[in-house]
């Protein structure tokens, strides 16, 4: 637990200007904006281009309150919920009952897949089902709770955001389902110690 | 506004379970938030942009017409199709749903556009899922993942059905 919260520190303490501006995420970005926004002007002329402009202000404007809150909503959330309640929560179960606590614990778990990947494999090496770990991500996937704060609540509407979350429900069921008709995955001894693996899929 | 509401409410009482568990944690966790958000701020300014000339480029008749609310399931197979190529973060996909929503395209189909793309993103799959799980299970998760967009759209259809009448 000192580990993970040392690493958030590290990582929340100093802004990395170069990294934002400079990544090549950003920087692509960047260049294919810089070219449809050129062929924008060039074909649709400036009114569109303006147009387009003006509306993207606006959304920003709209939006960027609502992410300031969604994100402390998200980082709190982070700092309350250790990823270790996570893991030790979804244990070794499997079955049913397995793939519910996943789906649920997929729903709270924060952050990105920086977050959810070490817990999928320490899930794994405490001999959690493959049915229940594709549960989970597949419910961190379309039902996380930060994915629906920080992005789709202020960009979609709480309405179509909501309809969106619902029929997402059955999704993490139907698809442990059909994993069962995979052939059977190696799995990682699930007789093992769950508390002696924890421990080793968190390094 | 509902939403506003709503984040603000978590927002404020999960502050308020933090503090009195202690100030240093509401700290941090503050200074974490305004971290994210400073670099999140500049790349989503990017990718709104972007979408928005995207949105110019491609005629809204069209979008209308491949992916919008009468193309039914031929829309929602398409638009599964293309979410699941859209090779990037929440940062330009969202901008991309903005877009969509404005130039005539249906919920549903947009439904499963996100369900698409969530599910099969590969830039994660690759930096991530490969690593850490190994190529059996990420072919066994993509593989069982497949039929979903389409369905997640198709239970919109009925959703909106009984909430819109």
């Amino acid at each position: 637990m000192m580990t993970v919260h040392n690493e958030n520190k590290k990582r929340s303490h100093r802004i990395d200007w170069k990294k934002i501006f400079f990544d090549r995420v950003m920087l692509t970005m960047t260049g294919v904006m810089a070219i449809c926004g050129t062929t924008c002007w060039w074909l649709r002329g400036p009114e569109a281009f303006f147009d387009s402009f003006h509306s993207d202000l606006q959304t920003l404007v709209d939006i960027l309150p609502k992410i300031a809150l969604a994100l402390m909503t998200a980082a709190l959330v982070q700092s309350l919920v250790p990823r270790e309640f996570i893991v030790r929560w979804l244990g070794e179960k499997s079955g049913l009952k397995g793939v519910s606590i996943a789906t649920g614990v997929g729903v709270i778990t924060p952050g990105g897949p920086m977050m959810s990947f070490p817990i999928v494999s320490a899930m794994s090496n405490a001999g959690t089902g493959r049915a229940a770990l594709i549960a989970y991500l597949t419910s961190w996937e379309t039902l996380g709770f930060q994915r629906i704060l920080s992005w789709e609540f202020p960009l979609m509407g709480v309405e179509y955001a909501m309809i969106r979350a619902v029929a997402s429900i059955p999704l993490p069921f139907l698809a442990a389902w059909m994993s069962s008709f995979l052939p059977p995955a190696q799995t990682v001894d699930p007789s093992s110690e769950a508390t002696m693996t924890l421990r080793g899929g968190q390094d | 506004m509902v939403a506003i509401f709503i984040l603000g409410a978590l927002a404020l009482s999960l502050a308020i379970i933090a503090l009195r568990r202690s100030p240093t944690l509401l700290a941090d966790a503050l200074r974490s938030a305004i971290y994210r958000f400073v670099e999140l701020t500049p790349r989503l300014i990017v990718g709104l942009l972007l979408a928005g000339f995207v949105g110019k480029l491609i005629p809204s008749e069209l979008v209308a017409g491949v992916i919008g609310p009468e193309t039914g399931l031929w829309g929602i197979l398409i638009a599964s199709l293309v979410g699941g190529f859209v090779p990037s973060g929440p940062i330009l996909a969202f901008p991309i749903v903005v877009v969509l929503l404005g130039s005539g395209a249906g919920l549903p189909q947009v439904v499963a556009f996100i369900t698409a793309w969530s599910l099969l993103a590969f830039h994660r799959m690759i930096i991530y899922e490969l690593p850490i799980m190994g190529w059996t299970f990420c072919w066994q998760r993509i593989v069982a993942s497949l039929p979903l967009p389409p369905i997640a759209g198709g239970i919109t259809i009925g959703l909106m059905k009984i909430y819109y009448g």
